[in-house]
């Protein structure tokens, strides 16, 4: 039955503030349910909310939310709960509960990625590649699973079967942006999905900050990878600071909108990463794995080498190694069958496995 | 006085015989026409009057009757004009002459000169099939005629000029024949002025070779028009069969002038602007429309998303049947189309989206409305997609020299006679047209090639159809090897022309 209470209490209309005051009394929210207005007062609770508990006591509501995340297979986390992610509880807004979908046992270390939604193909690359590279270590990446940087990120996590997070600004019945369900799908294969939304919550602008304090405050460190100066990837930082977390950035094009707020943040002292191997010495974990534990032949290792220079198209790769045609081209594509390269928009082709 | 002598009309494509016939009978004049002539038929009576009163002739003084047999099927087109003349004239009796076995075909002038008429050229096959020996035709329709053999073909001036001759006062020189003959033909432009693409030069071999459309995006400069124009110099020269199928259609849209036929596989790039009508074909009388002028050839479609989505849905049937049908109440016109789309776009609304010389500023939902005008469908009949990026400087610099036309072309031609042997008893010509029942029987990979394809099937996530798609591809990579099986090496190739289904479009 303590779930009903939780929700109950979660859904109380008082502030997070004051409702963290109440449970640091050590009281269940059961408790509360079962206590009259003058116990209470007693307790040191305000009377204007004791009144409003009182008069609030209507589990009707509840049942049906429990009856539709039973079947739905929402699940809820209350802030007193053991499996409550314990980096959340030590933040200073830390929400009451978390609806959740997927496996709650989350990784020891945590990497935020954040970044624009409008992001270049070099965001995007960097993103998928930090997220796989990250994944192998057993690095969950969290992030906030909207457009550009944030889809990435969780992609070249679940590429490597890795653990990734993302944390949503609306419910569950309501999932933004829609063509990202069938990501959401994969996340919670082997991830897990946050929200602090009721599941009918649409995703109102005001949500999306809010949310932010969640993704930085579930994590030991926050990556922005492309931000612009104003960005909602910004707030996440100023979040991360507020909490404690440490905060790096990935430099960009000076020209470029989107990578202003990374480069200001360089600026500022935020530490630089320019590889996934600047974020493990960070973590305190060592680089031990094989450069290559695919076999290559002769010519892929070339072609490999070639495209290591930088990102070319299939004329400036031909140039250089002056295979045939056609040769190239089947090269080019057991290559990326075998997970080594990538063809980007635009006929780049990239290393994204190194 | 009755007289009967025979001329042509057309239907669609093809030529059908037809008799006039001229009653003159005694009492006050009139001039009448019957067996469902049309508009412009039925103006040819003043037409033919005052031709034939200005040749210094008399036109008979009676009741004139004019009949076109068979009754039952509408006669449309301005060529009628000198068979009904030359019909009054035989009832008159000023023409002695034997002219049973002749066909005239010709619009008059009022002074009695010949004017040149529309879909000469499939008029006279038909009369040559049907065993009449002697054709009188305008003299400004001798080009379309030259290389026309088994039927005698005059060119005429005048009425009188056809008179005289037919009465035995002048002689008149049949027009000589020409022989087919391809090798004087040269395209403006070749592939070896096109600096790096290299890529592009690789799918247009294939395409051209198993007759695969083709599909290029990219932004604004990389060349996609370019390489498109340069598709028909690596299409094999038409047979005489093939340039009569194709010269038909453009006679019947009037467009054979300075050419007598054509030659090598047209090349037709119709405006975004286009209706379907024209594009199809249609009309009160239909005339073929932009996918039967590409038949044999090359149908471009420069800024592919711009285009009507009804127009590109039409495209449909041909795509599918190589030829398009036009229904009327009174009848059915079918004309050819078998044509290799060749549709060019950019990637988004602006152009350059995931371009590095320029930043994209389309939304994600301006791509997506830009991208979803193409449908379904249509995408899944092109078999080759291709990326293309603008040349950068050092490939310009590159000095070595690029390859041609003509080296593309051998191996084209190579490629398209395994293709011709192996097709020879199922109906089909090419690779492109293969159904699921050949792509089993001819399709065979070796052990390496299907481990590839599993893997590349699970990777990319491909569908049953795009699994099709890179078969059919691979069997054209492999006949340019002469290969008899597909090897992974062409299965890893083929994959390489699939990418806009897999990532572009979602």
């Amino acid at each position: 039955m303590s779930l009903e209470y939780n929700l109950w209490f979660f859904m109380l209309k008082i502030n997070r503030r004051i409702k963290r005051e109440i449970l640091n009394l050590n009281i269940t929210p059961e408790e509360i349910f079962n206590k009259n207005f003058e116990d209470l007062v007693h307790m040191g609770i305000d009377m204007i909310t004791s009144e409003y508990i009182i008069k609030n006591k209507n589990l009707k509501q509840i049942e049906d939310l429990v009856k539709q995340m039973d079947k739905k297979n929402f699940k809820f986390t209350f802030i007193t709960d053991e499996v409550y992610p314990s980096s959340l509880k030590t933040i200073e807004d830390a929400p009451i509960g978390l609806f959740y979908i997927g496996n709650i046992m989350l990784p020891e270390k945590l990497l935020a990625i954040v970044g624009s939604r409008r992001a270049t193909n070099y965001g995007k690359t960097v993103a998928y590649k930090v997220s796989l590279e990250l994944s192998k270590y057993n690095i969950g990446i969290v992030s906030g699973m909207a457009r550009g940087i944030d889809t990435e990120a969780h992609n070249g996590a679940i590429d490597f079967n890795g653990f990734t997070i993302a944390v949503l600004g609306s419910g569950f019945n309501n999932i933004y942006p829609k063509e990202n369900i069938k990501l959401m799908n994969k996340i919670v294969q082997n991830g897990c999905v946050f929200t602090e939304y009721l599941p009918d919550i649409k995703p109102y602008s005001f949500n999306f900050p809010e949310r932010n304090r969640i993704i930085s405050g579930l994590s030991n460190a926050v990556l922005v990878v492309e931000a612009g100066i104003n960005s909602g990837s910004m707030i996440t930082v100023n979040y991360a600071l507020e909490q404690g977390r440490d905060v790096y950035a990935v430099p960009g094009d000076i020209y470029k909108e989107q990578s202003k707020g990374c480069n200001k943040l360089i600026k500022e002292g935020a530490k630089l990463i320019d590889s996934a191997d600047d974020i493990l010495e960070e973590f305190g974990i060592r680089n031990s794995m094989q450069k290559y534990n695919i076999e290559l032949d002769e010519y892929e290792k070339n072609i490999i080498n070639y495209i290591n220079e930088g990102n070319l198209t299939f004329e400036q790769i031909k140039l250089r190694c002056k295979y045939e045609t056609s040769f190239l081209l089947s090269k080019l594509t057991i290559l990326e069958c075998k997970g080594i390269i990538k063809r980007l928009y635009g006929g780049n082709y990239v290393i994204i496995k190194s | 006085m009755i007289s009967r002598i025979n001329s042509i009309f057309l239907m669609g494509l093809d030529g059908y015989v037809l008799d006039i016939e001229v009653d003159i009978q005694n009492g006050l004049p009139t001039f009448n026409m019957v067996g469902l002539p049309d508009a412009v038929i039925k103006e040819s009576k003043e037409r033919v009057r005052s031709a034939i009163k200005n040749s210094g002739l008399e036109f008979p003084k009676g009741k004139v009757l004019v009949n076109f047999a068979p009754a039952s099927i509408k006669k449309e087109g301005n060529h009628l004009d000198l068979p009904i003349a030359i019909s009054i004239l035989k009832a008159c009796g000023l023409i002695r002459g034997d002219i049973e076995k002749d066909i005239f075909v010709g619009e008059l002038a009022l002074n009695g000169e010949l004017r040149r008429v529309r879909g000469l050229l499939p008029m006279i096959i038909e009369a040559r099939s049907k065993g009449f020996k002697r054709v009188f035709i305008p003299i400004d329709n001798i080009n379309e005629v030259k290389m026309i053999d088994g039927i005698d073909i005059y060119t005429i001036n005048s009425l009188r000029e056809v008179i005289d001759y037919l009465n035995g006062d002048i002689q008149l020189e049949r027009v000589e024949t020409i022989k087919y003959d391809i090798t004087k033909v040269k395209h403006g432009v070749d592939f070896n002025e096109v600096k790096g693409h290299s890529f592009a030069k690789r799918a247009v071999e294939i395409a051209a070779s198993g007759f695969h459309n083709i599909l290029m995006y990219g932004p604004p400069g990389s060349g996609k028009t370019m390489i498109a124009q340069r598709i028909p110099t690596v299409l094999p020269y038409l047979t005489y069969e093939e340039s009569l199928e194709v010269s038909k259609v453009y006679s019947i849209v009037g467009a054979l002038k300075e050419e007598s036929m054509i030659f090598y596989p047209p090349f037709r790039s119709p405006h975004v602007n286009v209706s379907t009508n024209s594009l199809i074909g249609g009309g009160t009388v239909p005339i073929p429309g932009e996918v039967s002028l590409a038949h044999n050839g090359v149908l471009f479609l420069d800024e592919f998303t711009e285009f009507k989505r009804d127009a590109l849905e039409a495209l449909r049937q041909p795509l599918e049947d190589g030829t398009v049908t036009v229904s009327r109440v009174k009848a059915k016109y079918t004309f050819p189309a078998k044509f290799m789309l060749v549709a060019a776009m950019n990637p988004c609304p602006c152009g350059y989206y995931g371009s590095d010389i320029k930043e994209c500023k389309c939304t994600e939902v301006q791509i997506k409305n830009y991208l979803s005008k193409v449908s379904g469908p249509i995408l899944d009949r092109i078999d080759i997609h291709i990326e293309l990026s603008p040349v950068k400087f050092e490939e310009l610099q590159d000095n070595r020299d690029d390859i041609s036309s003509y080296e593309i072309l051998k191996k084209v031609i190579m490629a398209r006679e395994i293709q011709a042997k192996r097709f020879k008893n199922e109906g089909i010509l090419y690779n492109s047209n293969m159904k699921s029942k050949h792509i089993k029987k001819y399709c065979r990979l070796d052990k390496d090639a299907e481990k590839l394809l599993e893997d590349a099937y699970k990777r990319f996530n491909m569908t049953t159809r795009s699994y099709a798609k890179i078969l059919k591809i691979s069997r054209t990579i492999a006949d340019l090897e002469d290969s008899e099986n597909i090897k992974s090496n062409h299965i890893a190739e083929a994959l390489q022309y699939r990418k806009l289904d897999g990532t572009l479009f979602k």
